[in-house]
């Protein structure tokens, strides 16, 4: 072996060598200006436009926006706050989201406490039994709500054989805040079991080595744990209340108008100047709002899509029964049937024999199933359902993953926030003031009543969940395996389809399944744009709901749940069946 | 450097550089290569040749660019001046991907949806080498690493060595020119370490290939090198065998980051190129010339295993070919098992010897005498000292 050589080479000026290596940089970010073009032209087009197109509208008295001669014009905002009408639909507006957002918390609470409490297996059951109710569309429990609470409905005919009397609930303020808070539950719960379960029970097993009380150690240790959860939750709750737009309009009927439904109502009119204004309101009620939740919760995780495990206590804190956690079982059971029982509802009625809805049902019959499936009406909508949704989980998917591929090779962290910032702003923004823009905006390029304009909208909203589920597994994911793939002569474009793609399958398919189920449940954009005959399930379920229920409704909605149903017991049961084989796995990796 | 086993049969990728035999692939050479983050030089303008064939180690303690050097000769990291030659070929604007290359990254990187064997025939798979060959070789590389009966693993499921195993054997599966490895010992805890070590060092030479291996740990450097640079600051501060490094430290740095030693402030008295004498203290001592050193304060550096411990007092006479180096008095003695250490104090200056453990041991409070032989002792420049 020689010494040290170090080998005198020629040196060579800076200036040559130092111009390629700039050139290489600028190779890349027209690559990424490139693969980005397509994405954030979709976003201007789809969501930028409609919401300015929105506000211009909502500054001109007759709500048209004429660019030639452009005014700025205060009066819709004016009216807002004047005009005794609107006040009172305000008022209506507020009182249900805050309500609805109290009864929610008074339900919540204790169900999160009390499922978090329990072993992991009962636990999971239960967890599960929120969970099926989450998953089914909104329109379907609603349907099932209306029968429940109408003249001839269960609770009407329980109230009458009780002796109090005529019940109906069925469009009353009383039937809005029911079916509200029933759509607000489950995500109330599972914000706060997720808050729960991370709490270290060794500090509350070390107030009471401390000699407090189980009621001092609930208030001055446990509840500050979990105080952030609760608030983010809240407002979380009061946000989707806020801005509510199917269950007023199906439950509320004429007299119990809220702002959502006074909007869709003005649009009909083709009075877009006040209907404009009231959207924005909403918007900047709603940004208010989420600002409080990013700044007690330090960030935003968008609702339901994070994954809600059953985790179970651990041992150092076992269950006990005391009357703290009788009540809390009480309500835990109040509050699964109050979810569950409308779910259920639907499948005697779907066998029922008679025309017509009624409970309880007369005779057994398949019929309606059967015609389900051979007459175009049903046909037509289930059809096109399945393409706008398996279109827009593609899109969304494409979207996400050159999103999320360019964020994570960011380095900068504040264009990595503004950039997670812009991308879920569409899912913030309430559903009827995207609605009435995207009308605004497709009318104007004829895409209304179109599968590619559906897919578009649909996609804007659908696209910042596929994004957040990518982005989170790409940044956790190694990023060596990209470099090592390299090293070993992958091209770059073989190194991110082989290695990064193919290393967070599981997510991308997840990011794809939200995305589908994201379209397939939409309501009220689907409401708004499609103007041609056929349009998607949700939409023709919610128009009978409107005219009156046609006997076929029922099996169609069964048929959805069961559909529900199937996905989350297969899921549970392989998720279960990995985690054992993992298991098994590594038990056998222990023994050499 | 004689090989143990008969050359191996090449790869589908028998891209070595023209003029060149495949004895003597992946000679590196860096010439003036530099780096700057946000203004800070990470690499100072570097000069650096791997002989092919060779084990060198780049050692240094975290943040001294290190790593650095090692991601700019991959190519995952593009310097901001100065050229990178392979086998005599400009590589400085070629990509990872086509550098012909293995690296091997801290933390293994394996592909954690491919089994042992799919990690370790991707690159085959890249290259596209057929069907069979690429098997043949995905077979003879698990046995080289010594994971028979492991392919159909995944990394999961597999120990911290294996995985280890695995990121070598895929680096070395498509028979690479130069093998990069970035602290690839660093996650094993120390038996493991030292076992493994041994078989990077085994592996390299069946696979003839030239290795630059990236650690902070100085046993794993002594252990595997041929040679080795040490790192400090963006700079590669000394080059050589580990027994040139550890004997003739260059400057106070490098002696105080490898090994143990002991440091006695003097000055140059005289200087004739191979040795010098030096005054530290009240005695002057012959030591080993350093011309790296400019002025006259210099630090003598002894190893504890150099220093003999001899009756106290100036009179007292000098056992043959020994120097005395100070008076000082032991202050703690601790059986380590191998040796004894003992610590002193010599007139401030706190330092250690090691003594065979089977000696009679020195008591606490004792007065002794430093020795030492005049041909051990290195000088080093001394350094303003707030750094280090």
């Amino acid at each position: 072996m020689t010494a040290t050589t170090d080998a005198p080479t020629p040196t060579t000026p800076l200036a040559i060598n130092a111009a390629p290596v700039i050139r290489r940089r600028i190779g890349t970010i027209a690559g990424r200006i490139a693969l980005l073009a397509p994405v954030v032209a979709i976003y201007l087009v789809f969501f930028v436009w409609p919401v300015v197109s929105v506000l211009l509208r909502s500054l001109s008295p007759d709500g048209k926006f004429d660019a030639a001669a452009p005014v700025i014009d205060f009066s819709n905002y004016q009216k807002i706050f004047i005009d005794d009408f609107l006040l009172r639909i305000e008022w209506r507006t507020v009182l249900l989201a805050i309500n609805s957002t109290l009864l929610t918390v008074l339900l919540g609470f204790p169900t999160a406490y009390f499922i978090s409490r329990l072993s992991k297996r009962t636990a999971g059951l239960l967890l599960l039994l929120i969970l099926v109710p989450f998953w089914v569309s909104i329109v379907v429990r609603l349907f099932a709500v209306t029968s429940i609470l109408s003249p001839n409905g269960i609770v009407n005919q329980l109230s009458l054989a009780l002796g109090f009397g005529e019940t109906s609930l069925l469009y009353t303020q009383a039937g809005t805040l029911v079916g509200t808070v029933m759509y607000l539950l489950p995500y109330m719960v599972l914000v706060l079991y997720a808050g729960m379960t991370s709490v270290d029970d060794n500090l509350v097993l070390a107030a009471r080595t401390l000699g407090a009380s189980s009621v001092r150690t609930f208030f001055t240790v446990y509840l500050p744990m979990v105080r952030g959860s609760l608030v983010s939750g809240a407002l979380l709750v009061f946000i989707l209340g806020l801005s509510f737009f199917l269950v007023p309009a199906i439950l509320g009927g004429p007299q119990e108008q809220t702002i959502s439904v006074y909007i869709q109502q003005q649009i009909d009119v083709y009075q877009w100047g006040i209907a404009s204004a009231m959207g924005i309101l909403l918007l900047i009620a709603t940004i208010i709002c989420y600002v409080g939740v990013v700044k007690v919760a330090g960030s935003f995780q968008p609702g339901g899509i994070g994954p809600s495990q059953a985790k179970g206590v651990s041992t150092s804190l076992p269950f006990r029964w005391s009357p703290w956690m009788a009540v809390s079982a009480v309500v835990s059971f109040i509050t699964i049937a109050f979810l569950v029982i409308p779910v259920l509802f639907v499948f005697p009625l779907a066998v029922g024999e008679t025309g017509t809805v009624v409970f309880p049902p007369r005779g057994f019959t398949l019929r309606w199933f059967g015609e389900v499936f051979t007459s175009q009406a049903w046909l037509g909508p289930i059809w096109q359902s399945i393409i706008v949704a398996t279109g827009t989980a593609a899109l969304s998917v494409g979207m996400a993953l050159i999103l999320a591929r360019v964020t994570s090779r960011m380095t900068s962290t504040t264009w990595k926030a503004v950039i997670g910032g812009l991308a879920f702003a569409p899912i913030v923004t309430p559903a009827i003031l995207l609605a009435i823009g995207m009308f605004d905006v497709q009318l104007k390029l004829g895409l209304t009543g179109s599968v590619i304009g559906l897919i578009l909208a649909h996609t804007i909203i659908a696209a910042p969940l596929s994004y957040a589920l990518i982005v989170a597994a790409m940044s956790s994911a190694d990023r060596g395996i990209e470099a090592a793939a390299w090293t070993l002569g992958a091209s770059r474009a073989r190194a991110f389809w082989t290695i990064v793609v193919r290393g967070i399958m599981p997510s991308v398919i997840g990011a794809f399944a939200i995305a589908f189920v994201t379209s397939w449940d939409e309501v009220v954009l689907a409401l708004f744009i499609q103007t041609g005959p056929t349009k998607t399930l949700p939409v023709t379920i919610y128009k009978y709901l409107e005219s009156g229920i046609v006997p076929t409704v029922p099996a169609v909605a069964s048929l959805l749940v069961l559909v529900v149903v199937a996905i989350v017991v297969v899921r549970s049961v392989t998720s279960r069946a990995t985690s054992r084989r993992t298991a098994q796995l590594s038990a056998r990796q222990e023994k050499p | 450097m004689t090989l143990s086993t008969a050359r191996r049969t090449r790869g589908a990728d028998a891209t070595t550089a023209p003029g060149l035999s495949g004895e003597r692939r992946g000679e590196v050479v860096v010439s003036d290569i530099g780096l700057d983050y946000n203004g800070v030089p990470a690499l100072a303008d570097t000069d650096l040749h791997v002989h092919a064939g060779e084990f060198f180690t780049l050692l240094g303690p975290s943040g001294s660019g290190k790593t650095t050097l090692l991601r700019i000769i991959a190519g995952l990291l593009d310097p901001a001046r100065g050229t990178l030659h392979i086998d005599g070929t400009d590589v400085t604007r070629t990509p990872t991907q086509k550098r012909d290359i293995g690296f091997v990254f801290q933390n293994y990187a394996l592909f954690p949806h491919l089994t042992v064997a799919e990690n370790i025939e991707y690159g085959l798979k890249v290259r596209k080498m057929p069907g069979a060959k690429r098997a043949a070789r995905v077979a003879e590389m698990v046995d080289l690493v010594a994971l028979g009966g492991f392919g159909d693993r995944y990394p999961a499921q597999l120990s911290g060595g294996q995985q280890q195993r695995v990121a070598l054997g895929r680096a070395l599966a498509q028979n690479p020119r130069v093998l990069l490895l970035d602290e690839p010992l660093g996650a094993l805890d120390r038996g493991l370490r030292e076992e493994l070590g041994a078989e990077v060092r085994r592996i390299q030479q069946e696979s003839n290939t030239t290795a630059v291996y990236v650690t902070h740990d100085q046993e794993e450097a002594f252990i595997l090198s041929d040679r080795m640079g040490v790192m400090r600051d963006g700079r590669i501060c000394q080059l050589g065998t580990p027994e040139q490094l550890y004997r003739e430290p260059k400057d106070l740095f490098v002696a105080k980051f490898l090994g143990k030693t002991n440091l006695f402030p003097g000055s140059l008295v005289s200087s004739d190129g191979s040795t010098a004498t030096v005054r530290v203290g009240d005695h002057d001592l012959v030591a080993r010339a350093n011309p790296a050193i400019m002025g006259d304060d210099v630090v003598c550096s002894v190893r504890p295993e150099q220093l003999v411990l001899g009756a106290a007092g100036a009179a007292t006479p000098v056992p043959a070919g020994l120097t005395r180096l100070a008076g000082a008095v032991i202050t703690e003695v601790r059986f380590l098992g191998q040796r004894r250490s003992i610590h002193l104090d010599a007139s401030g200056i706190a330092c250690s010897v090691d003594l065979d453990p089977a000696a009679p041991a020195p008591a606490v409070g004792d007065h002794v005498s430093l020795l030492v032989r005049p041909g051990e002792v290195a000088l080093v420049a001394a350094e303003p000292e707030p750094k280090a």
